[in-house]
């Protein structure tokens, strides 16, 4: 399946249409359109196993009667002949089944993760911070695993069982019209019994996968904090916890179990009951005279098989639950709306966007969260400058970059580049623009020169190494005992802050965009290598717009004009002398740090 | 073969429920068995020209095992889910107690994703094989071989055609996945490696964005996930042919039985009645092996999941705890701590990030530790904390070997603030009383007031009651760490580890909390780790590590007159802020 047809899968998903998909069941129907072919191919092959299996237990009965009936050997060539190519014919689609089921089911999974991923890349960074990152990830992986086993074993055998069994009912209704009356009624009931505790089954699998979810998060929380675990000596109070969260997915487990069991048992006796008063109504057929004796062994035989492809959808059923409790979780983050959509027909400008960045009344709130963390923002800066945005914790620095990278929309005011407001330019545009130095790193599982080449796909190794030199990264990487191809852990728990950092800078030295974001990104270096440092960004600034957050003086200063922010306004701004002069809130917020270099200076 | 011997051992302390769940299992057999019998008599007596009267006494005796047989069936189910529960809580609960035994070193070599899919998912695996597997493969040997039986005293020919069918039915899968060797388990691993790869990319998706690589890695994955399906379909197309070969054996046993019985009664060989029996037990004999099967199939995941757990069941912890109580004084360690010429590298293959590192600290003395950037400062902070113990060279504390002190004393006598913060998801009142679980609302609120962040969770909506995300995705990194200063002065320790605990404030936060912490530091043993000068300046001694080796010590008014790597540090921070 190509890219272009997964992407119109997604819009068709994430379409206006929500009512059309609003349970899971009719999602999973809609995915299939696209492998109808397969799909029909598998059902044949379905109906094909199933018929030849109780085709050959018929044609096996039919012999006993016959020979019972006093049949001389020679009459059993023909059945015996039509008995070996039943089981024949068995052998060879039991095989074709699975494998087609199989195939169909793994291809719509394929195409479901697909799905998966572009609904979180639409989503991010929003979604993934309203909610955890573990549970998003056991519903992206587990609820599809799920998934699958509807298209493998549910929606074929749901076919099967209505087809295989009308054509044993019309052989039985062959031999006397009374015998597929009789059974009918079990037959329904068979078939009945998972809908009458579908509700049921549908609540029990919601919550099922919700303590699941819960669990895992508790594990990766347990993990990911594992140090700090240990060192607070929290482990008995966490297994406890743990164990809370264990014993609640235990108890919806037995629940689950109860209703089973209940559907099962039942099940089971209507197969008995359909199967016992065919016995018992065929016995009346003929010794009334209306049945031949010799076909009593095979409508006996009949009325016990029959059930089984019917008894198969009624255990497929038992999970459908679950099924369908993974499907709309699934589907519902992939409808989730998109935070920022691109304008329709956003196009990027036709000449170089000029590195002027201007923010304009910018006012903006959290979704969901309290005051606003931005409250009428303007400033600029021009090609060529480097602004520095300092203020105190929490007053609103962090989220001006994220708006600038539009990872939201502004509630009122504007951001630009170049004159183009943000939200007109197409975020792929947009984003290559800009360079992103973020406060919180993440490194992917992947080598080092993978993770710093990552910024430009295309780039040489020569052109990592230079970047990574100007982001005084090169020396510690080429320490370490794999060099570029050492792979970062998890999360780049092998490494230091600054030497993350570091990295993270050379990826943004390495896009090269004409504007550049760096959000306290030297904050973990020591004075050294933030000397050297700010240097080598120094050298990058000119024909670049440089917006820098920073609490450290040595960075701040470094900047050509500074904007003071104050609980999400701008109180002042200016260059480091003239606020120093002139300012109210700049000279508090570095005092300390003047006072710490005159301290150490002087020794 | 068809055991996993090491699977059966988790089940211990549940043997005799599982005993009962074989119990339950025969019985529903038996009622099957019964119920053949007799329909095999109700359709002789009819094909005798018999009526409805003649048929009665079998008819309504069918009917009560079809009633017993719903109820057996109902046990049965509970009785499983019971099993697995029992087995998996316990399971889970011990391979946490191993993670937490095994630390955070464990974590440096280990993907965190593989780890939580061992303790959620793989353990979850487990449910199918225990509950249903391993009971019904007690069955599955017992029933056919009392059906054979039966049919070898009423034709012994047809009763070893059936045996040899019905021994296929078990046997074909294993020897076909046998000739298979590798080729089924390559998928397993494709499937659980696709699946870190997602959580690595859907957690790094912000990044991935600004770097505008999030479309390109759609795609990358996006076909990794059609490659594994191509792989998948090939093995499986392979695998399947099984199905194949068991469908057959199961449908060619009956038909071969019935065939040949109908042929020997028309020679006169066999009663018909021995035929109808053969007709109607010869199919009860595949049930319990189709069962089997089936559960098979649901259990192989656990039997795949099972690697994981044992691999980190048998992972050898880095540290061995002491673990026995020490008497007297020795029990409540005190006074200084000290590294005695300390080597240690994180691999053996790595160059050691600490190399003949030797270091006394005083007891109520602050030493600052200083250098660039992967100079082993977080290290020494690792060892003090016994993440890992050194190759060479060793620690003490209060003259007491680290190795000959239960983890929890020491760990219990040593505050730390780490320069990568974790919060856990819950509320922010939780999250500093891990510092001290029995902590009163007024010592909380005295230690966030004292680190400066009072007055910030006032404002918050919930207040204390304000839940963290994900990572403390919400707080901002000052925040953070102010949180983590606050539980380690709830945790009051006599010992503090300060890992570039201000690394991440600003400078008016910065100023409050020095106050905060001199306080703290006050009478305590005190490691700063840190690269901003200005918080070390007051140590009592001064370490700088270079790439591992203890480069000069001192107090800060000596080192600064000497030519040394401190008037370095110093010149360049200097330069920096001028």
């Amino acid at each position: 399946m190509s890219v272009t047809a997964d992407r119109t899968d997604t819009a068709a998903l994430n379409g206006q249409k929500g009512t059309r998909f609003s349970s899971g069941f009719w999602q999973l129907l809609w995915m299939i359109r696209s492998y109808f072919g397969l799909m029909t191919l598998s059902m044949v092959t379905g109906v094909l196993n199933h018929g030849a299996t109780i085709a050959a237990a018929a044609l096996g009965a039919y012999m006993v009667g016959q020979v019972a009936s006093g049949a001389p050997a020679a009459d059993l060539r023909g059945p015996a002949a039509a008995l070996a190519a039943a089981v024949i014919l068995r052998a060879v689609m039991a095989w074709a089944e699975m494998w087609l089921s199989h195939d169909l089911a793994y291809r719509i999974l394929a195409d479901l993760r697909g799905h998966l991923y572009s609904a979180i890349e639409r989503l991010a960074p929003g979604y993934l911070i309203q909610r955890r990152s573990g549970d998003v990830a056991s519903a992206a992986m587990a609820d599809i695993e799920t998934v699958e086993w509807f298209y493998a074993h549910t929606v074929g055998t749901f076919f099967v069982a209505v087809l295989v069994p009308s054509l044993a009912f019309v052989t039985l209704g062959g031999m006397h019209w009374t015998l597929p009356l009789t059974l009918l009624p079990f037959a329904l009931l068979v078939a009945g019994v998972p809908f009458v505790l579908r509700r049921r089954a549908a609540r029990q699998g919601d919550a099922l996968r919700a303590d699941l979810g819960n669990l895992n998060a508790e594990v990766v929380d347990g993990v990911q904090g594992l140090r700090e675990l240990v060192s607070f000596g929290f482990q008995r109070r966490f297994l406890a916890n743990l164990e809370s969260h264990s014993n609640r997915l235990v108890r919806s487990q037995l629940a689950h179990g109860m209703r089973s069991g209940v559907e099962q048992a039942a099940v089971a006796a209507f197969m008995s009951g359909g199967m016992l008063s065919v016995v018992a109504v065929a016995a009346v057929q003929v010794s009334r005279g209306e049945l031949d004796p010799a076909l009593y062994p095979v409508a006996v035989t009949l009325a016990i098989f029959v059930f089984g492809p019917i008894h198969a959808i009624a255990s497929v059923a038992q999970n459908l639950g679950i099924v369908f409790a993974s499907a709309d979780r699934a589907f519902h983050l992939l409808r989730e709306p998109a935070p920022v959509t691109d304008a329709p027909g956003a196009t990027p400008p036709d000449s170089d966007l000029e590195p002027r960045v201007s923010f304009a009344g910018v006012t903006f709130g959290y979704p969901g969260g309290g005051d606003p963390a931005l409250r009428d923002v303007s400033f600029e800066i021009a090609p060529g400058e480097t602004v520095a945005l300092v203020g105190h914790s929490g007053a609103g620095k962090t989220t001006c970059a994220s708006l600038l990278m539009r990872f939201w929309d502004t509630d009122a005011g504007a951001i630009a580049i170049g004159g183009h407001d943000v939200r007109h330019l197409p975020q792929r545009f947009l984003r290559e623009t800009i360079g992103w130095v973020p406060q919180d790193i993440y490194l992917f599982n992947s080598s080092l020169r993978e993770n710093i080449r990552m910024a430009r796909p295309g780039a040489t190794d020569a052109e990592v190494e230079n970047a990574a030199r100007a982001a005084q990264a090169h020396e510690f990487i080429a320490d370490m005992p794999g060099g570029y191809n050492t792979v970062a852990g998890e999360r780049g728990v092998q490494m230091s802050g600054g030497q993350r950092q570091r990295i993270a800078i050379a990826r943004a030295l390495l896009k090269d965009s004409p504007v550049l974001v760096l959000d306290e990104a030297v904050s973990s270096l020591d004075a050294r290598n933030e000397q050297e440092l700010n240097l080598a960004l120094h050298a990058v600034r000119e024909g670049r717009a440089t917006l820098v957050i920073a609490h450290r003086l040595s960075t701040i200063r470094s900047a050509d004009r500074i904007v003071v922010l104050e609980e999400g306004r701008v109180v002042e701004q200016g260059t480091h002398d003239y606020l120093l002069a002139h300012g109210h809130t700049y000279p508090s917020l570095i005092a300390a740090q003047t006072e710490a270099a005159h301290r150490v200076s002087i020794g | 073969m068809m055991i996993h011997r090491r699977i059966v051992a988790l089940t211990a302390g549940v043997r005799r429920l599982l005993a009962l769940s074989v119990a339950l299992g025969l019985a529903i057999s038996a009622t099957w068995v019964a119920q053949g019998v007799f329909i095999a008599f109700v359709v002789r007596r009819i094909l005798d020209g018999g009526g409805w009267t003649a048929i009665a006494g079998f008819v309504a005796a069918v009917a009560g095992l079809t009633l017993l047989r719903a109820a057996l069936l109902f046990a049965r189910e509970v009785l499983a889910k019971k099993v697995a529960a029992v087995v998996k809580t316990k399971l889970r609960r011990r391979l946490f107690a191993q993670l937490l035994l095994l630390g955070p070193g464990y974590l440096e070599h280990t993907e965190t994703g593989k780890v939580q899919s061992t303790l959620v998912d793989g353990v979850e695996a487990l449910e199918a094989y225990v509950g249903y597997y391993l009971p019904q493969a007690v069955v599955s040997v017992v029933v056919p071989i009392g059906i054979v039986g039966v049919i070898v005293s009423l034709d012994p020919l047809i009763g070893i055609v059936v045996l040899a069918f019905a021994l296929a039915v078990p046997l074909i899968p294993r020897i076909w996945d046998r000739i298979l060797g590798e080729y089924g388990q390559r998928h397993w691993a494709a499937y659980s490696s696709l699946d870190a790869r997602f959580v690595d990319s859907m957690q790094g998706m912000v990044t991935l964005k600004a770097l505008n690589a999030s479309e390109r890695r759609g795609v990358e994955l996006r076909s990794a996930s059609h490659a594994l399906y191509r792989a998948t379909m090939a093995q499986l197309s392979i695998s399947m042919i099984r199905n194949g070969l068991v469908g057959f054996a199961m449908s060619a046993g009956v038909a071969l039985a019935v065939g040949i019985g109908s042929f020997q009664v028309a020679a006169g060989e066999l009663g018909i009645a021995g035929l109808l029996i053969i007709l109607f037990l010869s199919a009860e004999c595949f049930r319990p092996l189709v069962e089997l099967d089936v559960y098979w199939h649901a259990g192989y995941m656990g039997i795949s999941a099972s690697t994981g757990i044992f691999e980190l069941l048998d992972a050898e912890p880095g540290v061995h705890d002491a673990a026995t109580e020490l008497a007297g004084d020795a029990a409540s360690p005190g006074g200084g701590i000290a590294l005695h010429e300390v080597t240690f590298r994180y691999s053996s293959e790595a160059r050691p990030a600490l190399a003949d590192v030797s270091l006394e600290i005083g007891e109520g003395e602050t030493v600052a530790i200083v250098g660039p950037s992967g100079a082993g400062k977080t290290t020494i902070a690792s060892l003090l904390l016994r993440f890992f113990d050194p190759q060479e060279g060793g620690l003490t504390f209060g003259g007491t070997d680290f190795r000959d002190l239960p983890l929890d004393d020491l760990r219990r006598h040593i505050g730390y603030v780490s320069q990568d913060t974790y919060l856990f998801y819950g509320t922010i009142e939780d999250n500093l009383r891990i510092g001290r679980p029995d902590a009163t609302p007024e010592e909380i609120r005295d230690a966030a007031e004292k680190a400066n962040i009072h007055a910030f969770i006032r404002s918050l909506p919930g207040g204390y009651g304000t839940i963290v995300g994900e990572r403390g995705a919400k707080l901002s990194g000052g925040e953070r760490q102010r949180i983590a200063i606050a539980r380690a002065l709830l945790k009051d320790a006599p010992v503090l580890i300060l890992d570039e605990a201000t690394s991440n404030l600003d400078s008016a936060n910065e100023a409050a909390i020095r106050q905060a912490l001199s306080l703290l530091t006050r009478g305590r043993t005190t490691i700063v780790i840190a690269h901003r000068l200005s918080s070390v300046v007051h140590a009592d001694r001064i370490v700088v590590l270079d790439k591992g080796r203890v480069a000069e010590s001192g107090r800060h008014e000596d080192l600064v007159s000497r030519d040394g790597h401190y008037s370095r540090l110093v010149r360049a921070q200097r330069e920096g802020a001028a």
